[in-house]
């Protein structure tokens, strides 16, 4: 009779210990830098807030990226950020997987056997691609356009002396 | 007196000579010594002892040894580039040639006084001695003030040169930098022998596609250029096909011929062909 | 009884000794903070990206490690991340990375300096070290016009090229149509005579 509840009890931590941060919600702000043509690198940022079950929360967060671990820096918000060289950088949706302290022991401990528990929650870094100037320059362009219009004179030329 | 002078410029005449003789003589005994003791690939020391001789061999005047490190000041440095700890696959420090070197240093103040954090320079020098500078990089000046119980990081960086690819040098790191009653110091950061190594790289897409247009641009030049000369080379087997024309064309001029000729051409052609005929008619036009 | 209150005396003086030992100055983190800009060219209102780097070269882990750079002024606009930031706690060997995307609001020579990092050594001390990171150092940051001069695509200068080229190509071409066509008229009618 008395055995019972105190079962209940330990699931119960066990939950709690488990998940410290339970219904997790973000809202995040992400920014990425569009105009190569000045950077050697692109950095990737999100800013976010993090709710548990409706409360800010400001536990220690830890991140996972394609397999690098981050530190989840903290000031007003929680921050992720990151910097790829520009040969390297991949456009489209980066997945930003966040773990607290206990989801993060197991990922390190999973990284060496192989599965990787789920994370607290994850947010998106969404990089369109960025420009680094124009694909031919102008200059280059009008040369173009000058070759092509002193061979159509020539081939006119030829055509009528023929 | 007279007699004096002109003994001693003759004695400076023989001496001067001899003495710039004795101490090349001694510089080229020194430089092979160390390629001597440099190891096994020779043909790279050849030209190293090329190097050698340019690359300007000069003795250490500035690092004077009165000048050490304070007991205050604690450094530490760590190598960012070409990978963090700098230690390559033999397990002995590599540099990549030609590529970027970055390394910070970190200075600690530890004393209850000041120091002015001056000059950070780097240089290789032979690896077995040190007193022999092969390449000293730019020295910058940092001029950063550290308080007492804070620390500081430097940054630095500098490219190694390609040719210096294959062998061994001593890298040596000093800082400078001076306490409030302005006594210099000066601290070996790193001071160990680091090998220069020739980093073997895939063909990067970027340049394989600036060669694959490249190529193309040749070709497309290689076609236009064949078309204009044929174009070119077409004109005077035309104007021959035009001369033949004209033989043959209506608008001939018949007149040189003899009037008893033509009769008779007439003669023979003239059931079915108007040609001699539209002739006539079109050379009376153009005379119009 | 003496002999083993001085036995235990020992032991505990050991034990003492082991503690310091654990506490030695040899056991400490000691970070260095690089702050790099990753620009080729600062312009003027254009994204500015600095990178701290934080490397825990010590033997114990570096806690509550705090970043804070109060070196931009209302000269800089931050677009992207913060400048007062906690990052944690870094293992020994350990290295944390920091991104902030700011941009310039004025041109001319500005110098960049150094990011101030706090934090405390090991697990017990509570004495916070302070730090500093590298200084970028004085840099230009370009003007905006500058930097379009050199760099933008020129396309209405080059517009203006190409319309100004085409009267000299158009007009003898023009005058030679129009003779042509004169004389395939004439030839015309006169085949048709």
């Amino acid at each position: 009779m008395h055995k019972l509840p105190a079962c209940l009890l330990v699931a119960f931590i066990g939950i709690v210990s488990a998940n410290s941060c339970k219904e997790p919600a973000v809202t995040s702000k992400s920014y990425t830098t569009v105009d190569a043509s000045v950077l050697t690198s692109i950095a990737y940022l999100t800013e976010f807030e993090l709710s548990c079950g409706g409360q800010p929360a400001k536990i220690p967060l830890y991140a996972e990226i394609g397999g690098q671990l981050f530190n989840v820096v903290r000031g007003n918000k929680y921050q992720v950020s990151w910097t790829e060289e520009i040969a390297k950088a991949t456009r489209g949706d980066h997945i930003v997987n966040l773990y607290d302290d206990e989801g993060f022991a197991q990922l390190r401990k999973s990284q060496r056997s192989g599965d990787a528990p789920t994370p607290l929650t994850s947010v998106v870094v969404n990089h369109p691609g960025a420009y680094s100037g124009p694909l031919l320059n102008s200059e280059h362009l009008a040369a173009i356009t000058g070759v092509i219009v002193v061979y159509i004179a020539i081939t006119c030329r030829g055509k009528l002396l023929s | 007196m007279v007699f004096s002078l002109k003994k001693f410029l003759l004695f400076l005449l023989i001496a001067f000579p001899l003495v710039t003789v004795l101490t090349q003589k001694n510089y080229l005994v020194s430089a092979e010594d160390d390629i001597d003791v440099d190891d096994d690939t020779v043909d790279i020391e050849q030209d190293a002892g090329d190097e050698v001789s340019e690359t300007a061999v000069t003795e250490d005047e500035d690092a004077t040894p009165t000048v050490t490190k304070s007991p205050d000041g604690e450094t530490t440095v760590l190598f960012l580039k070409p990978k963090p700890g700098l230690l390559g696959p033999s397990g002995s420090p590599e540099l990549h040639a030609g590529k970027l070197v970055e390394f910070l240093v970190g200075f600690t103040n530890k004393g209850s006084q000041g120091f002015l954090l001056e000059t950070l320079d780097a240089s290789f020098r032979y690896p077995m001695d040190y007193s022999f500078h092969i390449q000293n990089f730019s020295t910058l000046v940092y001029n950063r003030l550290v308080k007492p119980k804070e620390q500081a990081t430097l940054s630095y960086s500098f490219y190694t040169d390609e040719s210096f690819a294959g062998r061994p040098f001593g890298l040596s790191i000093n800082l400078g930098y001076r306490d409030v009653e302005g006594k210099p110091y000066l601290d070996a950061v790193y001071n160990e022998t680091v090998n220069v190594v020739e980093l073997e790289e895939g063909l990067d897409g970027e340049t394989f596609f600036l060669y694959v247009f490249l190529a193309a641009l040749v070709v497309l030049l290689l076609v236009l250029g064949q078309h204009l000369l044929t174009s070119y080379g077409r004109k005077p087997a035309r104007k021959q096909q035009i001369e033949r024309g004209t033989s043959q064309s209506d608008d001939v001029d018949f007149e040189w011929i003899p009037q008893e000729t033509l009769r008779e051409i007439r003669k023979n052609a003239s059931p079915n062909s108007t040609r001699a005929r539209k002739s006539k008619k079109s050379a009376g036009s153009l005379s119009d | 009884m003496q002999k083993s209150l001085a036995f235990l005396g020992l032991v505990g003086l050991v034990l003492l000794a082991s503690a310091a030992e654990l506490n030695s100055p040899d056991e400490k983190s000691r970070l260095l903070v690089s702050k790099q800009l990753l620009n080729k060219f600062v312009v003027e209102s254009m994204d500015v990206v600095i990178k701290y780097s934080v490397f825990n070269v010590g033997n114990v882990a570096a806690n509550n490690v705090q970043l804070k750079d109060a070196s931009f002024g209302p000269d800089f606009d931050v677009v992207g991340g913060q400048t007062e930031v906690s990052l944690g706690r870094i293992p020994p060997q350990g290295n944390v990375t920091h991104t902030v995307v700011v941009r310039p609001l004025k041109f001319g020579y500005y110098n960049f300096t150094a990011a101030q990092v706090t934090y405390t050594s090991g697990e017990d001390t509570k004495e916070i070290q302070q730090g500093w990171s590298s200084e970028p150092g004085e840099g230009y940051i370009a003007p905006f016009r500058e930097f379009d001069k050199r760099f933008s695509p020129h396309l209405l200068d080059w517009a203006a090229f190409a319309i100004m080229s085409v009267p000299p190509l158009l007009i003898p071409f023009l005058l030679w149509h129009s003779s042509k066509a004169k004389y395939e008229a004439v030839l015309l009618s006169k085949k048709s005579k």
